[in-house]
Order: C-alpha cells, then structure tokens, then sequence
C-alpha cells in the first residue's frame, strides 16, 4: 500500500509531465486541504442526485461508479484504482449523476470543490493536467460501452481482464502472474451487462481453455497473449502514457 | 431476502457457489431465464450446436425450488 505522500507525489509527477507546472503550481496542489477519510468496503462515497462537494483521490482500495435502471438492474460504468481522481467532474457540475460505491475499505484523500476550483482558475496548468485526467476517463468509457455493447461474453471478460491488468500494472498493483480483483460475480456480472451465471460459465471456459483463473479475489493469467487476442485489446485507448510519470 | 444458488447443468456440472439474494421465487424464475437464454445465445452465436437436455437448477433454502430445462423455453415438433 501506497502511503498518502507518496501518492500525492506521483499525482503531481504526472501532471508535471503533461503540462509544466513550475513550482508554484506544485506547490499549489500540495497545499490542497486534502482531508483523509475512510470508506469501509460497500459504503457509498457520492450517491447519484447529491449534490457534489468534494474531489476524491484514491489513495488505497477499489471504488466503483454505477447507475440503475428503473427496474433496479445495475450496471457498473467504470472502476478506479489507487491514484486516481475517482470524480473530478464533481467539482464542475452541481449534482452527481451516478453512485460511487467502494468495492474494499478505501483510504480517500478528498478536496473541497471550491479549492480545487480556486486552484484550477489561477493555475492554468494545473486545470490543463486535470481536464486531462476527465478526457482519459471519457476514453476509457467509450472503450466500455464497445465492450458492454459489441463483444460477446467471452471477448468482453477478457477485454475487461486485460484493461484491468494493464492499469494496475502502470500502477505498480500486478505483476506477470497476475493481480487481486476483488469484485463478486455480480459486480462481473453488473461490469460486463450479463448475469452471473454467464460470468460463471465465461470463468470456467476459459479455465479449461488455460487462458485465465479466477481464484475467489485473484486473478491468475496463464496466457496474457490469449487473453489479449480473445478480448482484441489494445492498451492505446488508455493513454497509460499520460497515467504514469516520466 | 432469501439467497438463490443457480447450477448449471450442461456437459458438467457448473455449481454456483455464491447464489443472488432475490425477492422470492418468481424473481429467482426471471432470473434463471434471463441466464440461460444469455448462455444458449452465446452458444448459437459462436456456432455451436445446444443441447435440449441442458438444464439450469435453482436452489433455495429448502432445496431445489425450480428446474428451467432448455427444452421447456422452445416449442414445436421434438427434435
């Protein structure tokens, strides 16, 4: 686990290197009154239709964003990992407009709206590197609704596997063997828009085929290249250049 | 809410370890349906042939609550 320090450095470091902040924009984001608060696992961060108040950087654990359907089924848009600004864009608009729920304990370091808005309007480089983390989201969602959209069950699971596996790995969370994913079937399920018995049977066959095992909360890659090939990833639309610093 | 464990009967068994938490038996019913004609549309899409006898069992608290045979969701002459 990553300390609070370190990852406010790295978060620094990466904007430094999309848009020269010079030192008093660094020193500016370090005096950011980030707040630490705590999230136990299932606990909601930000409920759709409140009213936004805070950015939220994720300094430990795995935070989701998801919407319902009238009927109450749900679908998960994106998931966020340590390092990541889990809702910039609640600084900009008024109101919520999906749940951010945390899938383990998270550790937050959270920033009222109005200083990350005071910050933006006098650093213009600052705002720069900022609008350039919503712009990755708004790829990373475009990639997703492809993948909820036009793979089926088997190539979207193993897209989801390999996107998953790439963020964690630019972030230093995985390694060759493979990374802790700590979602239930039915948040596979509520990711990929199946039910969790597809999910089941999706895991399963592609076990048999030695391409990938799920071991409760692990998940083992036997064949990344297989995994790669089946789901028809490409990490490009992450712009992981632009996640990690030089 | 009661706690449904949905298993998979096809060339092997695929048991379901973990089960959804439903409102009640017609909720379970909607949900086994919606699972297998995920499954069988994936198979028919990839090109493999299903098989009629294929089934998806249910269990609840008191035990198996439902049995959804794939032959039961199609109708016509027998194949």
């Amino acid at each position: 686990m990553h300390s609070v320090g370190q990852i406010i450095d790295a978060m620094i470091a990466r904007y430094e290197k999309r848009a020269p902040l010079g030192a008093e924009g660094q020193a500016a984001l370090r005096a950011l009154p980030f707040e630490i608060r705590t999230y136990q696992a299932h606990n909601y961060m930000v409920r759709e239709d409140e009213r936004a108040t805070s950015a939220k950087l994720l300094i430990d654990g795995l935070a989701y964003r998801h919407k319902v359907t009238v009927e109450g089924a749900r679908q998960i848009v994106s998931l966020h990992i340590a390092g990541d600004f889990v809702d910039l864009e609640g600084c900009l608009l008024p109101r919520a407009d999906h749940n951010v729920q945390v899938l383990t304990t998270c550790t937050v370091a959270q920033v009222p709206r109005d200083a990350v808005l005071d910050l933006v309007h006098s650093h213009g480089a600052v705002a720069h590197a900022m609008w350039i983390d919503t712009l990755i989201d708004a790829s990373v969602y475009r990639e997703w609704v492809v993948n909820v959209g036009r793979r089926d069950a088997r190539q979207a699971m193993c897209h989801f596997l390999c996107e998953f596996g790439a963020r964690l790995t630019a972030a230093g969370l995985a390694d060759a063997h493979g990374y802790e994913l700590p979602m239930t079937q039915e948040q596979l399920a509520d990711t990929l828009g199946i039910t969790p018995v597809h999910v089941n049977r999706v895991l399963r066959v592609l076990d048999d085929e030695g391409v990938v095992v799920r071991h409760k909360r692990f998940i083992e890659v036997k064949d990344w290249v297989r995994l790669r090939k089946v789901g028809g990833f490409s990490d490009s639309y992450l712009h992981l250049e632009q996640m990690v610093a030089a | 809410m009661p706690r449904y464990y949905f298993h998979l009967y096809t060339d092997d068994l695929m048991r379901d370890g973990v089960g959804q938490q439903l409102a009640g038996l017609a909720a379970a019913g909607d949900v086994a349906r919606r699972s297998v004609s995920e499954v069988i549309a994936e198979q028919i899409s990839r090109g493999e042939k299903v098989d009629l006898g294929h089934r998806l069992e249910v269990e609840g608290d008191e035990g198996i609550v439902m049995v959804l045979e794939y032959r039961d969701l199609f109708t016509g002459p027998a194949v």
